[in-house]
Order: C-alpha cells, then sequence, then structure tokens
C-alpha cells in the first residue's frame, strides 16, 4: 500500500510543484509545457526544498524530526500556491479564448495533459510495434530494478547515512559506515548534497523501509523520470510537424532504451547507472538532468536549464555549483549563437549576390 | 600533471575495454554529419557531441575535464557531458527512417532492423558489468539472520566486530548496530565521506578476521587472546568469528571456560561476548 502511494504520489505531487513553478517562471506561457516537463520540474522543486530543510539541519543543527516538518510544511505551503498560479493561469487561459483574442491559446491549453513523447495522430501497426518493443524494454528495466538482485553499492553510502539519520533523529550526527562519532569531520562537500535527507523524509512520510525506498523505489521514480526527460529531447529533436515525426519519435525512444538496457557494462554508463544504482546523484545527473538540459536548449528554455545546475549543485559534489549542467548550457548556447550568426552571415551573403 | 595525463588515457582505455558504445557513438555522429547538411536542433546535439568526444578522448583536455568535474569523481563521469544515448538513438533513428525508405519488402527491412539490433548488442556489454550478484542478496538475507540472533544475545544497540560479510551490509539493515570498523576499511573510494582514519591496531584487527579461514595460517590461544582483549578493549560488545575450519576452536572454549568470555555458537559464527 505505501508503495503503491509513493508510485502515484510523487507524480501527483511533483506535476502539481511543477505546474506552479512553471507558471511563475513562464507565466501564461506555462500552458504550452506538457506534463513530462510539470514532472520533471517538480522533482527539482522537491531537490530544492529537500536541500533548504538540509541546510537547515545541517547549520542550525535541528532534528531529523524537525526537518520532515519543515518539508511537508513546505511542500503544502508550495502546493496551494501552485494550485492558485494553475486556477489563475486556466482562469486567464479561459477569458482570452472566451474573448476571442486567444483562440490559439486556447489551442495551446488543449496540448496540456499528454505525455510529450507519444503525442500525435493514429495509431498504426508501426506505432504499436515500436511502443511493444518499447515496453518490452521498459519492463525488463523495471524488472532488473525492483529485483534488487543487482544493486551496486561500491563506493557508496546512501542507505548507510539515510539509517542513520532516521536513527539518530539528526544529519551527519554519527559516522554513518560505524555508528559512532565523528573523529576527524565530514567534508563540506559532503554535508551539503541533501539526497539522503529527501530519501529520509520520504523513508518517515511514506512509510517505507529505507533499503526498500533507496534501491528499489528511488531507481524506478528515476527511471520513469529519466524516460520523461528522453522523450522531451525527442521532440525537439523531431519535431511534430515533421511528418512521420511522431513514428521516428518512438524508433528513438526504443533505441534510447536499448542503448540503456545493453549499455549497462561499465559504472559510469547510463545503462549501468538507471539499472543499478538509480538513487546515486550522478545517476541521477546523467539520466534526468543532462538529457533534460539538452532538450531545453534545444528548446531554448533557459531559465529551466538554470533550475538543472542548480539542482545538480545540491545533488552532486560540483565545482562550486559549476557542473556538467552549466558546461552542457554554456556548450549549447555557445552552438546555438554560433549557427545563428552563421545563418545570418549566409542570408547576407545571398543578398549581396 | 603527468599523474593526471595517466589516469585520463587509462579510464579511457578501461572506459572502451568492456563494450563499445563509444564507437557507435562516433559513428552515429559521424553518419549524422556527414552527406547532410545538419541544421537546427540535431546539428547543435551532433556538433555538441563530437566536441565534447573529443575532448574526452584527448588526455590533456579529459585531464583539465576531470579537474573540472573535481577529482571526487573518476574518469568515466566525464563521458556525462557527451549525449552518447541521445546521439546513437538519433543516428539509429535516422538511419533506420532512411534506409527503410529505400529498402523496399518487409524481408529486407527485417534483415536490416536484426542487424541493426545484432550491432547494437555486439557494442553493448553482454553482461552485468560489476554489479552485485544474486550471491550478494543471498548474503544480506544471511546477515539479515544473523544480526537477529545477535540481538537476541546482545540487545537491540551494540558494538560488533565481525568478518567483512557481516560488516557490508550490517548499517545498511540495522543503524542500531556499531561497527568497530565500516565498509570503507576494503572500500577506499568511501574514506572520501569523511576525514576519519583508522588506527593502526584496528586495521590489524581486520587482518587478523580476515585471515581466520585461511587454511594454511594457524592461530594459537594467545593469538586470539590478544585481539578478542584488543576488540574489547577498543569499544567492541560482540564479536562473532567464523566458524568454518576453525583451528582455534579449542582456545575459545578454554577462553570460555576460564570465564574470560561467554560463546555462543550461531550457524557459521562463533557469539564471542564478556564473560
Amino acid at each position: 500500500m505505501n508503495v503503491f502511494l509513493f508510485l502515484v504520489g510523487m507524480p501527483v505531487i511533483q506535476v502539481l510543484l511543477g505546474s506552479g513553478a512553471l507558471g511563475v517562471l513562464y507565466g501564461r506561457r506555462a500552458c504550452k509545457m506538457y506534463i513530462a516537463d510539470r514532472l520533471i520540474v517538480g522533482f527539482l522543486i522537491q531537490i530544492g526544498l529537500a536541500e533548504v530543510v538540509h541546510l537547515a539541519a545541517v547549520v542550525l543543527g535541528r532534528s531529523f524530526s524537525d526537518v520532515v516538518f519543515l518539508f511537508e510544511a513546505g511542500m503544502v505551503i508550495l502546493g496551494f500556491v501552485s494550485l492558485g498560479i494553475c486556477l489563475w493561469q486556466r482562469r486567464e487561459s479561459g477569458n482570452e479564448s472566451r474573448g476571442g483574442r486567444g483562440s490559439g491559446r486556447g489551442r495551446r491549453v488543449g496540448k496540456v495533459g499528454r505525455a510529450g513523447i507519444f503525442s500525435g495522430s493514429d495509431v498504426t501497426p508501426v506505432t504499436a510495434g515500436l511502443f511493444l518493443v518499447f515496453a518490452l524494454l521498459v519492463i525488463y528495466q523495471i524488472v532488473t530494478i525492483t529485483s534488487g538482485d543487482y544493486i551496486y553499492r561500491a563506493g557508496d553510502m546512501t542507505a548507510e547515512t539515510v539509517k542513520s539519520f532516521l536513527e539518530t533523529d539528526g544529519v551527519y550526527r554519527v559516522n554513518p559506515l560505524t555508528g559512532r562519532a565523528y573523529e576527524g569531520g565530514i567534508p563540506f562537500r559532503i554535508q551539503i548534497l541533501c539526497l539522503p535527507t529527501l530519501y529520509g523524509i520520504l523513508c518517515q512520510i511514506f512509510g517505507l523501509p529505507v533499503t526498500e525506498l533507496v534501491w528499489k523505489l528511488v531507481p524506478l521514480h528515476v527511471l520513469l523520470m529519466s524516460y520523461l526527460a528522453f522523450g522531451r529531447m525527442a521532440h525537439a529533436l523531431l519535431p511534430e510537424e515533421k511528418r512521420r515525426g511522431q513514428v521516428e519519435r518512438l524508433l528513438f525512444m526504443v533505441l534510447t532504451a536499448a542503448v540503456l538496457c545493453v549499455g549497462d557494462y561499465l559504472y559510469g554508463m547510463d545503462g549501468f547507472g538507471l539499472l543499478y544504482c538509480g538513487f546515486r546523484g550522478v545517476t541521477i545527473r546523467s539520466v534526468v538532468l543532462l538529457p533534460y538540459v539538452f532538450g531545453l536548449a534545444l528548446r531554448h528554455r533557459w531559465r529551466l536549464a538554470a533550475l538543472c545546475i542548480l539542482a545538480e549543485a545540491c545533488i552532486v559534489w560540483t565545482l562550486y555549483g559549476m557542473g556538467a549542467c552549466l558546461m552542457v548550457t554554456l556548450g549549447m548556447a555557445a552552438l546555438r549563437i554560433w549557427q545563428k550568426r552563421r545563418t545570418e552571415g549566409f542570408d547576407e551573403a545571398g543578398k549581396g549576390a | 600533471m603527468g599523474a593526471y595525463l595517466w589516469n585520463a588515457w587509462s579510464g579511457w582505455l578501461e572506459f572502451t575495454d568492456g563494450g563499445k558504445l563509444v564507437v557507435l557513438f562516433l559513428a552515429a555522429a559521424l553518419y549524422l554529419a556527414l552527406g547532410r547538411k545538419l541544421r537546427g536542433p540535431q546539428g547543435r546535439l551532433v556538433f555538441y557531441g563530437s566536441i565534447a568526444a573529443v575532448l574526452c578522448i584527448f588526455p590533456v583536455t579529459a585531464a583539465v575535464l576531470m579537474k573540472y568535474q573535481t577529482l571526487f569523481y573518476d574518469y568515466p563521469w566525464i563521458w556525462s557531458y557527451v549525449p552518447l544515448t541521445a546521439v546513437i538513438a538519433l543516428g539509429g533513428t535516422v538511419f533506420l527512417t532512411e534506409q527503410c525508405k529505400s529498402w523496399q519488402g518487409i524481408v529486407k527491412k527485417t534483415i536490416l532492423v536484426l542487424l541493426c539490433v545484432g550491432l547494437l548488442v555486439l557494442c553493448g556489454g553482454l553482461g552485468r558489468g560489476g554489479a552485485d550478484t544474486e550471491a550478494a542478496v543471498r548474503e544480506q538475507d544471511q546477515v539479515r539472520d544473523v544480526l537477529e540472533t545477535v540481538k537476541e544475545s546482545c540487545g537491540e544497540e551494540f558494538c560488533l566486530w565481525a568478518p567483512r560479510e557481516i560488516l557490508e551490509y550490517t548499517r545498511s539493515l540495522d543503524a542500531g548496530v556499531c561497527l568497530l570498523y565500516g565498509r570503507n576499511m576494503w572500500d577506499a573510494a568511501l574514506d572520501a565521506y569523511s576525514y576519519d582514519v583508522y588506527s593502526k591496531e584496528t586495521g590489524e584487527l581486520y587482518e587478523w578476521m580476515e585471515h581466520l579461514r585461511d587454511y594454511e595460517k594457524e592461530t594459537s590461544e594467545a593469538e586470539v587472546r590478544t585481539h578478542v582483549g584488543q576488540a574489547f578493549a577498543m569499544g567492541a560488545d560482540c564479536i562473532l568469528l567464523p566458524k568454518a575450519e576453525a583451528s582455534y576452536q579449542g582456545d575459545i572454549l578454554t577462553l570460555a571456560k576460564e570465564g574470560e568470555l561467554e560463546v555462543i555458537e550461531l550457524e557459521g559464527y562463533y557469539l564471542l561476548k564478556k564473560g
């Protein structure tokens, strides 16, 4: 029952939080965003909130029960704010379509609710076949993750850390590996990362055992986030206007799933992280944040890319926040500028001729 | 600097040793870039991916990237900057879409798809590289059972000294149990998570415990007395010693008779408590 609550509750909360955040960032244009965007942005907001309460515990020495309370309170407040923003946007959009000024806007509102990957036209034998293959590959991944037989724990102590947080009702009060007090202390770079706190909070909220949540359910959730991120990238790479766009996008997703399945041969590969250690910060960065950042950069959604950069700084040790997401964003932005100038140069040369 | 360069080069060799997805990535990027004017989003992704891949392959730039991502993480993680999965998937999508248009007939198309699947499987790993096996799960269950039994004798909270296979999962299964030393004793990567270092004596206790199953090594009564006494002095409340082919069985029983220890026989282990 608790597992079911987690699997259903998390996406619902994330959609709500994501809708609010997108409303704040993009105003009425947020209506154009897909559920995939809302889910991923909601996930980023949860990470941000977890970081705030985690720092409160580290800096102010608050107990873990306080941290859980603060997180829940923050979620409730943000949830209500998001709900308000969504209702306001819906009303505004409705007014505009009724007023006849924004018929286009009205059509866009109609898009909300699609997952963003399989949106589009009719089902054909090809699309059905591709979907079946995709589903089989995802089922294989789900079975691998939930079996719990292939967890890669080398160099990682997430489960021990979460357990010690819950046991001592505090953040880093004892060394998670021994349960004894720290003698030399803990590096600051580790102290500020919030994933163990987030997992501990989720264990408390949903009443789940630590190993169950960290080793099985979180990787499952990350799997979902990952496909949503790749789905958004597929959308950006293979636009809908193009004929056969739906088949191509599906094929892209099938191949993505296949590459993730066969690319599990080495620690550091996307597939390996997704299947065997989906709970680690570096895995979330590789299979959720970075694909999403690529998709955002291709769609020129730079404000959301900034959110990803911040989220990465909360879950992965980076060079003072200058992580992979920032590098990718800058690289893609530079390419965009270069491509634009080159096109303009061609146009001017054409006019001159 | 030499060490950085060596790390980058050996990292690249290791990275391409197990599977060849990098090769498939380069092939996909080349296919997408050559023969068609790549513009727009696809062009940007492929161009960016190619530049990032070149930076990751050359040792000098790879070393710079490793330094940028902080030395906390290993070489494979700099490949996070490269959209490996996305470019392979995009290359495959474009290739299959284009070829299926030119190859007429269902048989030919099926052969084409099967060839692509075969190529993908050959470039990937054909097994689960490095992840724990099912044996590890069985080990975890065994640890759970042993801990339950130990708790009956030692209470809910105690400090334990035990062989590696027990300590490996103890803290993730039960945070109420303290350990003389943790997983970082044999997994050096975990040392990065704290400034704590183990004393020489603790290291010796670990070495001794792990050698107890060594057939060729004889263990004397004095040795058992010294190490067990040392462990208790360092704060251990309960000690688990492996039972199998124990040459020191008599010594333990002698210590128990002398009243120094309380010995309980468990499945596969002796549980030792202060007498």
